[in-house]
């Protein structure tokens, strides 16, 4: 019999999925639920070297509000319906917007993107987890607040939430972004609702200040995890430098790393160079600056010989280094380039 | 990123006069259905836009549709996705059929997905130096945006080898009887299993063609009977693969119902050629999307 999704959970009936789904409808409304192949196709697209059809959802619920996600996970409870959380949906190269599992419901928060607070004086900002960087970035500057942000390679389409969720990283002083998150509000898996570190107090003025809050720690579980659905991300906004100095350093023989390592990681560790320090293959960059088939030809993996021949185009190096912002008292340091 | 946005098509009254003469413009077993909506063609700004577009006012002129719009960005999809942004608020309600490189194609997607919009086909084209030999591969959400068919009738008559590949989000054998598509020259034979695909060789055997698309692994193949398989061709033709694949998807965006074959996924495969020859070549991406 013809089925009228184009997915099911994994072992959830047809007639237990339609009934799931009306309940999501109930809740979120008619038009947050979408159940189609054209409204899902969109959220297929893996880009890994993976059958897309492995990483079709279900359904994809678009949520608003805390109480609507109390709501769907209380039916996923008891519908044992699977469901895979995304932000903004832009993790590019680890599965971007499709779920891990065919079959799974995609709770989609894009439509949470209220950007709760940003105070430049204590240098944070509180969002909910559709906020994408660009946004915090027209934000801060409509606001000409003297404050960085920390944006991570899949550009400024992403958002720090998920970004910071998966172990993200940028490429300022504060790029190691799960450091500087401070405060979470997450629903959890039975529907309640937890606040993290001082976020547990009433009436708390110090959420986003003081991490450790009373007791365990415990923001660094809902990381790279599923014990929760975070709806309220507190983190740390870098003051904008007075000098800002970038640096590359390019080489061409990969051996050269072992020299350079040692140079820099003393730097690194003082924190001279204050900066997460990326080593880069050369073909990091490669796929923008020339063809695969102007250094060989065939199939496979593009050899070492190709890659030698790639480097001795001076501008087509090991690159070895980073952004570096400068606080005027400090040189930052480069970041290596590609390897 | 700039956009410039206008409407190209007013004067394209060639396909209206087509019509008026009572030429049929398309030759299918069936009448094309023709549910014409709002259509804006997005060029996303890189060497092959021209003839993606004329492709695709080919098709507008030979369905006799002349409220084409058309937007160009200058300076890819990347250097300023806001313009993007708004371009797609500006155009709810309207079907976009789109051409760019790939990288802009994974932003244009998820921009696209930010702004409601609901995927029709995606395809991703790669050819060899000169435009031959090419390799298309679709996704539809049903067979009912497909694609493949339409192209393939007329890719074929160029003589350039090439290979095509549809898959289908939602498997249209659990919507209606088996059927099958069929066009001068091909053989059609269909995989064993509740989820079959189909497979259309020409010029090559079915062994050959299966090597062709790395489909080795599905040994169990039947040939399809020929009172379900439907013919279609279709009167328009280039030697471009761009201006072809922008005609064909245009066809299936302005509701030209191609064959809908009873199947999870097909394939096309005219002559045989080596992969490699590919790599040199033109990489590029159509949608085809309601925003």
């Amino acid at each position: 019999m013809a089925s009228k999704f184009i997915a099911l959970p994994k072992g959830v009936s047809e007639k237990t999925f339609t009934a799931a789904i009306a309940e999501f409808r109930r809740i979120v409304g008619q038009d947050s639920v979408l159940v189609t192949a054209e409204q899902l196709a969109p959220y297929i697209k893996t880009m890994m070297p993976v059958p897309d059809a492995d990483h079709t959802p279900s359904a994809a619920l678009l949520a608003t509000t805390v109480e609507q996600i109390q709501k769907i996970v209380a039916v996923c409870n008891k519908d044992k319906v699977p469901i895979w959380m995304i932000s903004t949906g832009r993790n590019f190269g680890y599965g971007s917007a499709a779920p891990a599992e065919r079959g799974q419901v995609v709770l989609d928060l894009k439509r949470m993107n209220r950007i709760l607070e940003v105070d430049p004086d204590l240098c944070f900002a509180l969002v909910e987890p559709g906020v994408t960087y660009k946004q915090l970035y027209d934000y801060i500057q409509e606001h000409k607040y003297p404050l960085w942000l920390s944006c991570p390679a899949p550009s400024a389409i992403a958002g720090p939430t998920g970004n910071t969720l998966d172990r993200g990283v940028g490429y300022t002083p504060y790029g190691e972004h799960f450091l500087f998150a401070c405060g979470m509000e997450v629903v959890l898996a039975n529907g309640e609702v937890l606040r993290t570190g001082m976020g547990s107090l009433p009436k708390s003025n110090t959420w986003q200040v003081f991490k450790w809050g009373y007791g365990p720690y415990l923001d660094g579980i809902f990381t790279q995890s599923n014990y929760g659905i975070v709806t309220k991300f507190g983190f740390w906004l870098m003051p904008a430098p007075p000098t800002f100095k970038p640096f590359v350093i390019q080489y061409e023989n990969e051996d050269d790393i072992v020299e350079i390592v040692e140079t820099i990681r003393p730097l690194r560790i003082s924190g001279v160079i204050p900066n997460a320090v990326v080593i880069a293959h050369a073909l990091y960059d490669a796929p923008t600056k020339a063809r695969r088939s102007d250094y060989m030809t065939g199939p496979g993996a593009i050899t070492d010989e190709a890659v030698r021949q790639f480097c001795a185009r001076p501008s087509m190096r090991w690159r070895s280094g980073g952004p570096a912002a400068s606080s005027g008292l400090r040189s930052w340091a480069p970041r290596p380039a590609s390897m | 990123m700039d956009i410039d946005r206008r409407s190209l098509m007013k004067g394209l009254l060639a396909g209206g006069a087509l019509l008026a003469l009572g030429t049929p413009s398309w030759t299918f077993a069936d009448q094309p259905a023709r549910n014409v909506r709002r259509c804006l063609l997005f060029l996303g700004d890189n060497n092959v836009d021209d003839q993606f577009a004329d492709g695709v006012r080919a098709a507008c002129a030979e369905i006799g549709y002349d409220e084409l719009e058309t937007a160009q960005v200058n300076g890819g999809l990347l250097s300023d996705p806001d313009k993007l942004v708004s371009l797609l608020e500006q155009t709810k309600g309207v079907r976009w059929i789109a051409v760019m490189d790939d990288v802009s194609a994974a932003v244009f997607q998820e921009l696209a997905r930010a702004a409601g919009g609901r995927l029709l086909s995606v395809g991703s084209h790669v050819s060899g130096r000169d435009g031959r030999p090419s390799r298309h591969a679709w996704l539809a959400a049903s067979a009912a945006q497909g694609v493949g068919g339409l192209f393939a009738a007329q890719v074929v008559r160029t003589g350039v080898s090439c290979s095509i590949t549809e898959s289908f989000i939602k498997p249209s054998s659990f919507m209606s009887d088996l059927t099958g598509w069929s066009a001068a020259g091909f053989s059609s034979y269909r995989s064993a299993g509740p989820e079959a695909i189909h497979i259309h060789c020409s010029g090559l055997s079915l062994s050959q063609g299966r090597r062709q698309l790395g489909w080795d692994g599905v040994e169990d193949w039947t040939p399809i009977p020929s009172q379900v398989c439907k013919r279609e061709t279709v009167s328009w033709q280039s030697q471009d693969w761009v201006e072809s694949v922008g005609y064909a998807v245009a066809a299936s965006a302005l509701g030209v119902k191609a064959v809908q074959e009873s199947c999870s996924g097909r394939a096309f495969v005219h002559r045989t050629f080596n992969p490699d020859s590919l790599r040199p070549g033109e990489r590029i991406v159509s949608f085809v999307m309601d925003i």
